[in-house]
């Protein structure tokens, strides 16, 4: 610690900061920091050091390395990081910012720009972890993040903690868009003839099923608020969109329109619902409340219109997919119905997704279809304002029903390969695809908005 | 031979083949005709349902040249340029045509120009000697409003022993390169280098000028210093517009707000 300086000022200067006070207020209210930076090519990775936890009790180790390869492969996967592989790693495990020489880190092999460190302790049934984020080229000001965890001793919360720990240093480091570490994919597993509802985490654990309706369901879209899951369920009336509370496990009363009703979608404020219904045969989108209420028919194009997502950027506006040409194709118009827009120009394309910041749609298109055709269904995003689309997928099967990350930053999508269907994820580059389920029928994904 | 008169009557009588073989061409002609018919109609119909593969204008077929709207980072862009590739031509080289050997450059002498006799300097004249008058005795003492001194200028401890003290009045740049970095970083990724029009010269440079709020949003946006290029000032200035937020200034920054000079430096057309 610094000794604190102190000085005593002689009476005229003391008049002459009284007379100063007012000029020096007018200054201090302009005197913000000035910082100078700048580009002119792409922005590389951030080099990562995510050290091992120091266990400091004897019943910790079990709880440390289920900590430690969460916090790890969160990091890792989360897109904006090049992380420093434990092998190059300094081998130690510092607990504390006293124990922690940062030279060590910044040094070759690691070349660590930051590191991630702390300690983890199981004692009297409760969980406690210490962690820190250190700036490794800044030894004078290091610390970026300093955050304490307290929760009963599970591998569940030692699982829950890295993925709190992990959001925070992407939040940080990675500009303000909060991490998908404690986010859940929703889907739909077809098993003993039945298709329910199932959860899992975003890196695929914690698979387990949510409805028991012993029926066929399809669709589901969890609401912004993360309360309920809307989707299509087949019952005596046909197709109609039911409701399941996350918060009372059990399904919940919906005043679902009458006719097959279909592909549920929510805007983020969570107050609108877009659906396709076809009471005359032929389907067309609606929007409804919530509660569905205040039912409105905003297509009226002969042939089929289905699978209506929103601009979650603006909810003004919905793309959605259309056989009013023939084949299927992507479309946007205003949630009125107004303005409506050809995205696609030929071939296949369904499933349309549209990105949290409104700049994207991701779809499945099989862009060559026909009897006989070359290339299969595959993931594309389009860049709205210039219809501009990139190939996300190639070569791997048959890909579809792709849903984005609330940060943007990953796709998750069905993949059919040879054998049944699965779950995949990818960042939303195409790169680092990754399955998140391993047997059974998986498919239609839906990631939760947070 | 009754029967064999019969039999010379039916031999006799012509062949009745024109009439059914007019007939039956007839039937044919209604038959397909019909059926283009059914065809025709049924298109009218039924046409436009799923399964046809029509064409219509309305969308652009271009790759996308960069992802940089995602909110990823770009290690290594993506080039459009036909000619970059890696892949050796299977056209055999042109055998290189043989040149005289150029003559050695003392073949032929040059003469050298003699440069002419440079006058014999003279001595100057003794300068006259000049009498300085001295410094003035300074007796006011310097004071008055400095500038800020680049270091921290207070220090505080830290109730908490485990973290690092806290210090105030320092360089942003030095305490929160951290911070630097995640400004850089956003802007680049929402920068978008096809906006720029590609006639402008490598290594023009914009400056935009902008602040960042306690609560990380970008605001009061405008030009510092333009380039001779106004779609690279405006595609700059539209890359700060598309951040929604930096994140939160860093707790140990006590300012409201921050200014940042953010420079976009053209590399050229790829």
């Amino acid at each position: 610690m610094r000794p604190r300086k102190r000085t005593s000022l002689p009476h005229s200067r003391v008049l002459f900061l009284i007379f100063l006070l007012p000029a020096l207020g007018c200054w201090k209210a302009s005197a913000q920091d000035w910082v100078r930076t700048g580009t002119n090519l792409g922005a590389a990775r951030i080099r990562l050091a995510a050290a091992d936890f120091n266990p400091s009790s004897p019943d910790a180790p079990a709880l440390k390395t289920t900590f430690d390869n969460t916090l790890y492969n969160d990091l890792n996967s989360a897109g904006i990081f090049d992380m420093v592989s434990k092998s190059m790693a300094p081998p130690v495990m510092p607990a504390s910012p006293q124990q922690i020489n940062l030279a060590q880190w910044a040094a070759a092999p690691a070349n660590a720009a930051f590191v991630a460190f702390g300690s983890i302790a199981a004692t009297g049934g409760r969980l406690a972890v210490y962690g820190w984020l250190f700036d490794a080229k800044n030894p004078d000001s290091p610390q970026i993040l300093g955050k304490q965890y307290n929760e009963a001793a599970s591998q569940d919360n030692a699982r829950l903690i890295a993925h709190r720990f992990a959001d925070e240093i992407i939040t940080r480091l990675g500009g303000g868009i909060p991490g998908i570490a404690e986010t859940h994919v929703y889907y739909i597993a077809a098993r003993g003839g039945n298709k329910e509802v199932w959860q899992m985490d975003y890196d695929g654990q914690g698979q387990h099923p949510l409805t028991h309706l012993g029926t066929i369901s399809l669709s589901p879209r969890a609401s912004p608020d993360n309360d309920r899951i809307a989707f299509a369920s087949l019952g005596r009336q046909g197709w109609s969109i039911r409701m399941y509370s996350l918060v009372l496990g059990r399904v919940v009363s919906f005043a679902s329109v009458v006719g097959n009703t279909l592909s549920p979608a929510w805007s983020s404020d969570g107050a609108k619902l877009a659906f396709s219904a076809s009471r005359s045969g032929d389907p067309e989108i609606y929007t409804s409340d919530a509660n569905g209420a205040n039912v409105k028919q905003v297509t009226t194009f002969r042939g089929p219109d289905v699978s209506p997502t929103w601009n979650p950027k603006t909810n003004s506006q919905i793309a959605w997919c259309s056989g009013r040409t023939g084949l299927p194709q992507i479309y946007i118009m205003s949630s009125d119905g107004t303005g409506v827009q050809r995205m696609t120009d030929g071939g296949y394309a369904t499933s349309p997704s549209w990105s949290p910041n409104g700049q994207f749609l991701a779809f499945a298109w099989n862009r060559k279809y026909g009897p006989g055709a070359p290339g299969g269904q595959d993931i594309y995003i389009m860049d709205i304002a210039s219809k501009r689309w990139t190939q996300l997928t190639h070569d791997a099967g048959r890909q579809d029903f792709p849903s984005w990350s609330p940060d943007g930053r990953h796709i998750v999508f069905q993949r059919e390969n040879g054998g049944g269907a699965e779950i995949w994820t990818m960042l939303s580059d195409g790169t680092e695809q990754h399955r998140l389920t391993q047997s059974g029928g998986n498919s239609m994904p839906n990631w939760s908005w947070k | 031979m009754a029967g064999f008169s019969s039999h010379d009557e039916i031999l006799d009588q012509p062949d009745g083949i024109g009439s059914p073989f007019a007939k039956s061409t007839v039937m044919h002609v209604l038959v397909f005709a019909a059926l283009i018919g059914y065809g025709y109609v049924h298109n009218l119909l039924h046409g436009s349902e799923w399964g046809s593969n029509s064409f219509q204008q309305g969308a652009i077929q271009a790759t996308l040249v960069s992802t940089a709207a995602l909110p990823l980072p770009q290690d290594h862009p993506p080039t459009d340029n036909v000619l970059a590739t890696e892949t050796p031509s299977v056209a055999p080289a042109l055998e290189e045509q043989k040149q005289e050997p150029l003559p050695l450059p003392d073949a032929v002498p040059i003469p050298e120009k003699q440069p002419p006799p440079k006058p014999e300097a003279k001595p100057l004249p003794k300068a006259p000697p000049q009498h300085q008058p001295p410094p003035k005795p300074q007796n006011k003492a310097n004071y008055g409003e400095a500038a800020p001194a680049n270091v921290p200028r207070s220090t505080a401890s830290n109730s908490a022993a485990n973290s690092p003290i806290a210090q105030t009045g320092g360089d942003f740049g030095s305490r929160f390169g951290w911070y630097v970095d995640v400004i850089k970083r956003k802007v680049a990724q929402d920068w978008y280098l096809q906006e720029v029009d590609p006639s402008t010269p490598a290594g023009a440079t914009v400056f935009i000028q902008f602040t960042v709020g306690r609560d990380g949003s970008p605001g009061s946006i405008s030009l510092a210093t333009p380039s001779s290029s106004p779609s690279l000032n405006s595609s700059c200035m539209h890359a700060v517009q598309r951040v929604d937020t930096f994140g939160p200034l860093p707790s140990g920054y006590n300012e409201s707000s921050l200014n940042v000079l953010y420079h976009c430096t053209y590399p050229g057309a790829r």
